[in-house]
């Protein structure tokens, strides 16, 4: 049951930073997740703040230099159905595609999505753990097969976005707008990995707000594309997923990068496929040894090894598809 | 077969269809009573405890709390439970699962109701728990029940198995598992309750068995039976779930105690959390067959956890073993199937009642056979098929409708063109398709013991007709189906029917809307009840038109001569003449199918009066990198004697295709994790495949119009043929439900297919 919080409706940017100082104040966007966060308790709230008013922050732009500002506010079915978003930053397209459901779609916010917080179960559930201010991470030893199995430490969630991930592979930058100004944060720098801090997921300050997303041109000959593994076909998060911005010369693979989805606690850029494969025709051989690569480093938890083998298949399947132009974008 | 005025086959609108779309049925929950007070339940937080103290007292100083009730409170008998009791209301003593209820708060409004469950103080001893049905029978283990944590064993022996296994070809033996499900129905749990200007306590509710809470009720709280009044609400599915007590007896309790209009309405939470589950099955199966594929000796050995309840645990664990052999003759047989207490949450009734689990092992193993034998899967079940002549294993001689043969003539154009084109057609590189059988038979009521149904008619004076019917209509159509029953033999229109229908102060005992009994059971009561009135119609009318009654039948409201149509005389004046004379114009139809109790150590017996018969096909895609499975098509055809309602029919095979997809590849509810949607996978529109529904009409001699059944057998084959698809696409087998992702990516590795096929 929720409690009952103060709700108000600034009219401008600068009236929601306003209403943001109040301690306790939670922005609301599409409150796709928030209200699930106050209704199970993870947070409380004093004050909400919804920024449904702002008008500016709602849609897609062109840049002058052939990129797109995309506006916080902006709907993930919007962002799925953009014409330009599709043709040229596919990856973000089919990403935006395969969030929730069709509803929570309609209602969710770019902004919201990359800003949501995560789904581990003890931390949705009645559990004071880690991440919560308590003393000790459940997962370990607990139920983690959807745990992350890079970069876990301390705590062990995966970032459940399936938008940030394509944002990360096409080099997108986060707009962020507080007290002191405004400031640019590179999408592949905004989440907050738990060896750095266990309590944040990501860079902004309470008072803070992201106001659009900036997509740089795409070079000539992106193909990009987002695929996800789930356990059925909606409503439903990534058990292993795999952004991909590519550019081939030749046949062969100029430029790569590679950010996986539900494996690790923030979207994970492997640098380890992008230098198996750069310079190289995407080969049975390539893509096995660049499958091989992925995996390396994983460290698995106790129920969550099958993520290793899920996350080579995925590998492989976006880079073979991605050499026989099924997936060009 | 007596009249049938074209009312039966014909989908006509069902009853209420055209209410609902305009949102005008009152669900539970949505009640207007005068300033109801709200019921929360504080479940237990232990698995298994001792009790030793409530303390209500800060509770009850929370502002708009009215009342605490614990099993102190409970008037007369405090435990429930339809075969047998062992569920209390609220615990006494102790606690044997993290979902019994302890205490019940009654309050103003929702938040002190819940403000003041928080503040319960309890105060327990926990004892040690045990959560697997194999550790609970151990000496030592824990124990859950006084009596032991063996609730009950069912045995079918027929002939000398070990003896035959020895001559047979091929012998193959597995082990299955399935896992706990949550019926996860549309709508939650809900009730609400007043006393009437009589002083009499009326529970509108959520339910499948209104006449089985009624009685509930009058044993809980130690009324007179006329006292009690329980009336179906609309209800929002159920899929057996709503035929345990829910919220009946919290409604009761406060009633009973508080005089006042009472509201108790569960989240989806306290739905996953305080209701039965499917029971999950561990199933040993060894059977053998000769090299033609005939089907020798079978031998099972099963254990079905029930959790800290009985529920219909004892009905899981007669009919899991009682359908153990397929649809299939099997000469030599020996089953067991033993129904344990954990401190698991409880399992009940869940469509199917065990035989969905039970079709998972023994369609496993016809593939296996095949597989060793060389044969086709369709052959192999052809040859074993069922047919009118047979003995099953429990010494039932079948002489009705048996319709297996001509489910598997009907699916076999559309596997054999699945196995020649589809199986070859072109696929993306990391793809495998495959095509899987999945067959099944399903006895119609409760498995050999009596389940009768009653229903009543009557005609006023101007010649109306009402039918009485305490069979709960939850969904599936039944109103529709019993109003089409009784329209085709009083030669009317259905829409020329009242019908009164699950309301204990005018229906009588129509038995729980379960076990697929409903449209053969009450089906027959009704028919049973509408040829009594018909009778005493025809009978008065010789009087009126002075002509035999072997000339005259009943058309449109109207006794009509044969041979002259003009020659007829309206049902009121009929009626008004009969009034006068005093001949009543109330009759009572009843209807128990005939069956021979089980021998409780050989099984023998006859446990239904007849079976339903339906076999699937499953086209599935399997991605062999990932393990991600896509089910294409099934194609479901079901022997249900005769569609009365073909709509209703489809729409039933539709509805349980999409269940056997969750069931066999993603549903599984884990007493520690799954707290609600968020944790269980439910299938989406998404995730369903083209559904190809084959209504097969083999007419059962005792059916109403040759009925039988279809609610729970549509569900039963889908999870078979869709491991089977899997295991054809992958090459290797999964024994344990649900087939889900992990598992299924696991068999492509073991099989060797988690490698990129040739890149063109
Ligand atoms: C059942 C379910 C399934 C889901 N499945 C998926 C899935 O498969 N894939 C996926 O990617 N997501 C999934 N989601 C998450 C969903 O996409 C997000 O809830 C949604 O995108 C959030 O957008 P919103 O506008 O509703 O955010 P809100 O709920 O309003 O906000 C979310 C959080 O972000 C903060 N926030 C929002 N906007 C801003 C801003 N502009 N600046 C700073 N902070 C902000 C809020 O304070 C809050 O903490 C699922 C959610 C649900 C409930
Ligand atoms: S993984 Fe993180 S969020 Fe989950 S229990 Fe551990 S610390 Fe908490």
């Amino acid at each position: 049951m929720l409690s009952n919080f103060a709700y108000v409706q600034p009219q401008s940017l600068k009236a929601a930073l306003k209403q943001l100082e109040t301690p306790e104040a939670r922005l609301h966007a599409g409150g796709t997740d928030l209200l699930g966060c106050l209704r199970e308790g993870i947070f409380g709230a004093k004050k909400i703040v919804s920024i449904s008013g702002l008008n500016a922050f709602k849609g897609v732009r062109e840049t002058s230099n052939g990129g797109l500002r995309i506006g916080a506010l902006t709907t993930i079915t919007q962002v799925e159905r953009h014409p330009a978003i599709r043709s040229r930053f596919r990856a973000l397209s089919q990403g935006a595609g395969e969030v929730a459901s069709p509803q929570l779609r309609n209602q969710g916010t770019i902004g919201g999505n990359i800003c949501q917080k995560p789904r581990c179960w003890y931390y949705r559930g009645e559990f004071h753990c880690l991440r919560k201010g308590g003393e000790r991470c459940y997962a370990v030893g607990g139920e983690n097969q959807y745990h992350c199995i890079f970069g876990g430490e301390n705590c062990f969630i995966v970032h459940p976005s399936d938008t940030a991930p394509p944002l990360v592979a096409l080099e997108a930058v986060v707009r962020i707008v507080g007290p002191q100004g405004t400031r640019s944060v590179p999408v592949s720098r905004f989440h907050v990995p738990p060896s750095e801090d266990f309590r944040q997921e990501t860079v902004l300050a309470p008072d803070e707000m992201v106001t659009e997303i900036i997509l740089p041109p795409a070079p000539s000959g992106l193909r990009s594309s987002y695929r996800k593994v789930r356990a059925r076909r909606a409503w439903d998060f990534s058990l292993a997923g795999m952004a991909l911005a590519i550019t081939f010369k030749d046949n062969t693979v100029q430029k790569a990068r590679v950010v996986f989805s539900g494996v690790a606690p923030v979207p994970w850029r492997s640098k380890e496929v992008e230098v198996a494969i750069t310079g190289r025709r995407l080969d049975k051989e390539t893509v096995a040894r660049a499958a091989d690569a992925a995996v390396r480093e994983a460290e698995p938890m106790e129920k969550n090894g099958y993520k290793i083998s899920l996350l080579r298949g995925v590998v492989e399947e976006e880079l073979l598809a991605a050499q026989s132009g099924e997936s060009p974008g | 077969m007596k009249s049938n005025n074209g009312m039966i086959g014909k989908s006509i609108p069902r009853i209420g269809a055209i209410e609902r779309l305009l949102g005008k049925p009152l669900f539970s929950a949505d009640m207007e009573l005068d300033h109801p007070l709200v019921l929360k339940v504080l479940p237990s937080d232990r698995h298994h405890a001792r009790i030793l103290d409530i303390d209500t007292a800060e509770a009850a100083r929370v502002e708009g709390v009215v009342e605490i009730f614990t099993a102190e409170d409970i008037p007369r008998n405090h435990l429930t439970g339809i075969i047998n009791k062992d569920r209390p209301l609220l615990a006494k003593n102790k606690v044997r699962s993290k979902g019994d209820a302890v205490a019940l708060v009654a309050a103003l409004n929702i938040h002190a109701a819940e403000t003041a469950a928080k503040k319960i103080h309890v105060v327990y001893e926990d004892l040690p728990s045990v959560h697997d049905p194999e550790e609970a029978l151990k000496n030592h283990a824990s124990k859950v029940h006084e009596k032991g944590n063996l609730l009950f064993t069912r045995k079918i022996k027929k002939g000398n198995p070990e003896k035959a296994f020895e001559a047979c070809a091929v012998v193959v033996e597995k082990t299955y598992r399935t896992s706990f499900l949550e019926h996860t129905y549309l709508e939650p749990d809900a009730g609400a309750g007043y006393l009437d200007p009589d002083g009499n306590l009326v529970i509108i509710a959520s339910t499948q068995n209104p006449h089985y809470d009624h009685s509930e009720l009058v044993s809980l709280l130690g009324v007179a039976p006329e006292k009690v009044r329980i009336v179906q609400a609309a209800t929002g599915g159920g899929f057996g779930s709503k035929l345990d007590l829910n919220v009946q007896g919290f409604i009761g309790l406060a009633l009973y105690h508080l005089k006042r209009p009472v509201m108790c309405t569960f989240t989806r939470e306290e739905t996953y959390r305080m209701t039965a589950k499917r029971h999950p099955l561990k199933m040993v199966f060894k059977t053998g067959a000769d090299e033609n594929g005939h089907l020798m000796a079978m031998t099972a050995k099963m254990i079905c956890d029930t959790g800290a309840y009985g529920s219909y645990g004892l009905a899981v664990a007669s009919r899991a073993p009682v359908h153990a052999t397929g649809p299939y003759e099997i000469d030599h047989v020996d089953v067991e199937c033993r129904c344990v207490y954990t401190n698991n949450p409880f399992a009940g009734a869940m469509r199917g009642f065990g035989v969905p689990q039970a079709a998972f092992a023994h369609e496993s193993q016809m593939d296996l056979l095949a597989e060793a034998l060389g044969m086709d899967p369709l052959e192999i079940r052809r040859v074993n098929a069922l047919k009118a002549g047979h003995k099953t294993a429990t010494g039932q001689l079948l002489n009705g409708s048996v319709g297996i043969d001509q489910c598997l003539e009907a699916v076999k154009p559309h596997y054999e063109n699945a196995l020649k084109t589809w199986l070859h057609g072109e696929t993306d590189f990391a793809k495998q398709r495959g095509v899987g059988l999945g067959a099944m038979w399903y006895g119609i009521g409760n498995t050999g013991v009596q389940n009768p149904s009653t229903a009543h008619i009557e005609m006023d004076g101007e010649g109306r007709i009402t039918l009485y019917t305490g069979c709960a209509d939850i969904g599936q159509g039944s109103t529709t189906v019993l109003s089409q029953i009784a329209a085709a033999v009083l030669g009317i229109s259905p829409d020329m029917l009242c019908m009164v229908v699950g309301d204990t102060a005018f229906t009588s005992n129509a038995g729980a809307t379960s076990a697929s009994r409903q449209t053969y059971i009450s089906g027959n009561a009704v028919k049973n009840a509408a040829e009594k009135l018909a009778d005493v119609l025809l009978t008065e009318g010789v009087d009126l038109l002075k002509r035999p009654k072997t000339d005259l039948m009943l058309e449109n409201g109207f006794v009509v001569y044969k041979k002259d149509p003009d020659h007829r005389m309206p049902f009121s004046k009929i009626a008004a003449r009969a009034a006068k004379r005093g001949i009543p114009l109330r009759w009572q139809g009843y209807f128990d199918p005939e069956t021979v109790p089980l021998d409780p150590e050989t099984g023998e017996g006859v446990p239904y009066a007849t079976y339903a018969f339906a076999c699937h096909v499953a086209l599935v895609t399997v991605d062999v990198l990932t393990g991600e499975v896509t089910v294409h098509k099934i194609i479901a055809a079901h022997d249900v004697g005769r569609a009365i309602h073909p709509a209703s029919v489809e729409g039933q095979i539709r509805g349980g295709a999409a269940m056997g997809v969750g069931f066999a590849l993603m549903e599984e509810y884990d007493p520690s994790t799954t707290r609600s949607l968020k944790d269980y996978h439910i299938p989406t529109a998404m995730d369903m495949p083209e559904i190809i529904p084959i209504i097969i009409e083999s007419s059962e001699p005792t059916g109403p119009f040759g009925a039988k059944g279809v609610g729970e057998p549509a569900l039963i084959p889908t999870a078979p043929a869709v491991i089977n698809g899997i295991t054809n696409a992958v090459s290797a087998r999964i024994y344990h439900l649900p087939a889900n992702l992990e598992r299924v990516l696991e068999a492509s590795i073991q099989s060797g297919k988690f490698t990129m096929k040739e890149v063109a």
